[in-house]
């Protein structure tokens, strides 16, 4: 508990968390702050940090960014935004919302849209019943220490029977190179009876930044609501992020979870998700890739608590350099959740002979009707292929650069939303040596396909 | 065109090819015929310049250039071109991509502008037409799914461009 980080959070907790809260709200805080006391930051004898190791987070004097915070360059903004002509944009600057910078666009006067502590205010009754709802903080202590400190986040309530077509962007933005921040978010989405929406969160720091974003989402989908969730996660070199997203998925409600992570010293995501009631379904797709000395580490936790529910996983890894990769898949499937299908894959790519892996699918199953896979590989470059290539005249760089976006787009490909598949195309391309061939050769392919 | 002289070379340090003398000379056509493990496939994958074939001893010359020491693209640049009795499929890999991005590196290697996309296109299209290849086959991934008599057109269509 003695770690700087941690008296840094029991400082500000004891001067002035809580203050203006809420009395409910200010309850949460303390029962997760207590929490968070108990249970210290995880070490790698925790069975779920066995692989990761927060030490170098912990030992770094991260401070609580506050409102003096709130500035960023239009220029620095628009230069890490999607390529989205019609859009909701919410931005967060060091945590704190931007009005400013932020464009909730036209919606219907039901749906609520904006920041957090705006609804905190403005309609605390539909935060009350909703906000901490579908999280364990018990077993993830990072969630707790949000629940203490978060200062604001995106709260996206559709009301049943609304669709929103276009995508609702939120951008984190880490713009501070004075002092070492440490960020909450704290987002909740809620999805009313046959509601559709598409959200896209998006992280960024900006060059030189050291931030520690420790950042949870609540999902709560009711009956038939269908839910696109992306998270894309490019925040610098030197950063930390850890983030849950935390979902309770009701009667046929579907989501569609795709997560992003790109940059980062430390990244960790959780996502778990309850499916609570029959014909919930939820879609699992990530991509990570690491180089340099990145530690990369994705925990999934499906939990099929009632019949006829369905979950189909796929995650894929590139690591190069001395890069470590972890992916944890747990599926439950609980006591009489008869008929239920879960699927897990998960593909790595090793790209030199330091980089690391570790993999583990878990199934814990209490039914004896059900139908469940998984799988995982390691593996390297195909010689057969690379020879292949480089046949046909390619070099050996731009040969292996095409098979490792080929692999990395197995994943990208399956995302819907246009801007994100793109930019991360780009993306993807750009971090590969030679990338400007493979950059040149997607523009030459689109073309072509738009003809 | 081509001269191979005594030509030795082996496979996991077992020797396959004990000598081997060849002259080709342009616009001859040459069948190499043997029974199983003579050594035909290890002659073809030796000039393509294949990682784990070891030359030995002995010279490849084309065009008046040792081959034996440059890598397999450099060789591919040059004018050899192997085609693959089976083509290895390359799943997320598309066709178009790699024709385009082979074209450009072997235009680049003679001293040649690279072609942009729609003259690229023009010269594919036409190339196709004499195969009587599909043009639904460009845009899938390379080989991937092709049936036996479409991964032979596509080999033709690459030794045509390349």
């Amino acid at each position: 508990m003695n770690s700087p980080l941690a008296e840094n959070f029991h400082s500000a907790f004891a001067t002035h968390q809580g203050v203006n809260d809420l009395p409910w709200l200010a309850a949460h805080r303390q029962s997760a702050f207590v929490q968070f006391q108990e249970a210290g930051f995880p070490t790698r004898r925790h069975e779920n940090w066995k692989y990761t190791d927060v030490s170098r987070i912990t030992k770094t004097g991260f401070v609580t960014a506050d409102a003096t915070h709130n500035v960023i360059q239009a220029d620095d903004l628009d230069s890490l935004k999607f390529n989205a002509e019609n859009s909701h944009e919410l931005v967060f600057i060091n945590g704190q919302f931007s009005a400013e910078h932020s464009n909730t666009g036209s919606l219907p006067d039901s749906v609520v849209l904006g920041s957090l502590r705006d609804a905190l205010v403005n309609t605390p009754a539909l935060l009350e019943s909703s906000l901490n709802q579908c999280l364990d903080s018990n077993n993830h202590v990072f969630a707790a220490l949000n629940t203490a400190f978060f200062n604001d986040g995106a709260f996206i309530y559709v009301p049943e029977n609304i669709v929103i077509e276009d995508p609702i962007v939120v951008y984190f933005v880490s713009t501070s190179t004075e002092a070492k921040l440490t960020i909450a978010p704290r987002n909740l989405i809620v999805l009313g009876k046959n509601a559709q929406a598409n959200v896209i969160e998006s992280f960024h720091g900006l060059k030189d930044v050291v931030s520690f974003t420790n950042t949870i989402t609540e999902i709560e989908t009711a009956d038939g609501a269908i839910l696109e969730h992306y998270k894309v996660q490019q925040e610098n070199i030197d950063s930390f992020h850890i983030g849950g997203t935390h979902l309770k998925q009701h009667r046929n409600s579907r989501v569609e979870s795709h997560s992003i992570s790109l940059g980062g010293a430390i990244v960790r995501n959780d996502i778990v998700t309850e499916l609570a009631d029959e014909g919930a379904e939820i879609i699992l797709n990530g991509l990570y890739m690491g180089n340099g000395r990145q530690h990369v580490d994705n925990h999934t936790l499906v939990n099929h608590s009632r019949p006829n529910t369905r979950s189909d996983e796929n995650y894929r890894g590139v690591l190069d350099g001395r890069a470590q990769g972890v992916f944890n898949g747990k599926v439950i499937v609980h006591k009489d959740a008869q008929k239920i299908e879960a699927a897990q894959s998960n593909a790595n790519l090793l790209l030199s002979d330091h980089a690391e892996i570790d993999t583990k699918p878990e199934l814990e199953i209490y039914a004896d009707d059900v139908k469940c896979s998984h799988g995982a590989t390691i593996g390297q470059l195909d010689k057969n292929m690379l020879f292949y290539l480089r046949s046909r005249g390619l070099d050996e760089e731009t040969a292996k650069s095409l098979l490792t976006f080929a692999f990395a787009g197995e994943v990208i490909s399956r995302i819907k939303f246009a801007p994100v598949r793109e930019q991360l195309e780009f993306t993807v391309g750009g971090r590969l040596p030679d990338a400007e061939l493979i950059k040149a050769n997607l523009n030459a392919a689109k073309k072509i396909e738009a003809r | 065109m081509l001269s191979i002289k005594n030509l030795k070379a082996s496979v996991d340090g077992k020797q396959i090819l004990k000598g081997l003398d060849l002259e080709i000379k342009a616009g001859e056509v040459h069948a190499i015929m043997g029974p199983n493990g003579s050594g035909k496939s290890t002659l073809a994958n030796i000039i393509a310049g294949r990682n784990g074939y070891t030359v030995d001893s002995g010279e490849i010359i084309y065009e008046g250039k040792d081959l034996t020491e440059m890598e397999p693209e450099i060789r591919a640049r040059e004018g050899i071109f192997l085609a693959f009795q089976y083509p290895v499929e390359i799943p997320g890999v598309n066709n178009v991509y790699l024709l385009k991005a082979a074209m450009n590196a072997i235009r680049k290697h003679r001293g040649e502008a690279e072609l942009d996309a729609f003259e690229f296109l023009a010269l594919v299209k036409e190339k196709m037409k004499v195969v009587n290849m599909k043009e639904d086959l460009l845009n899938r991934a390379v080989n991937e799914g092709f049936s036996g008599g479409e991964n032979k057109r596509n080999e033709i269509i690459q030794m045509a461009l390349l």
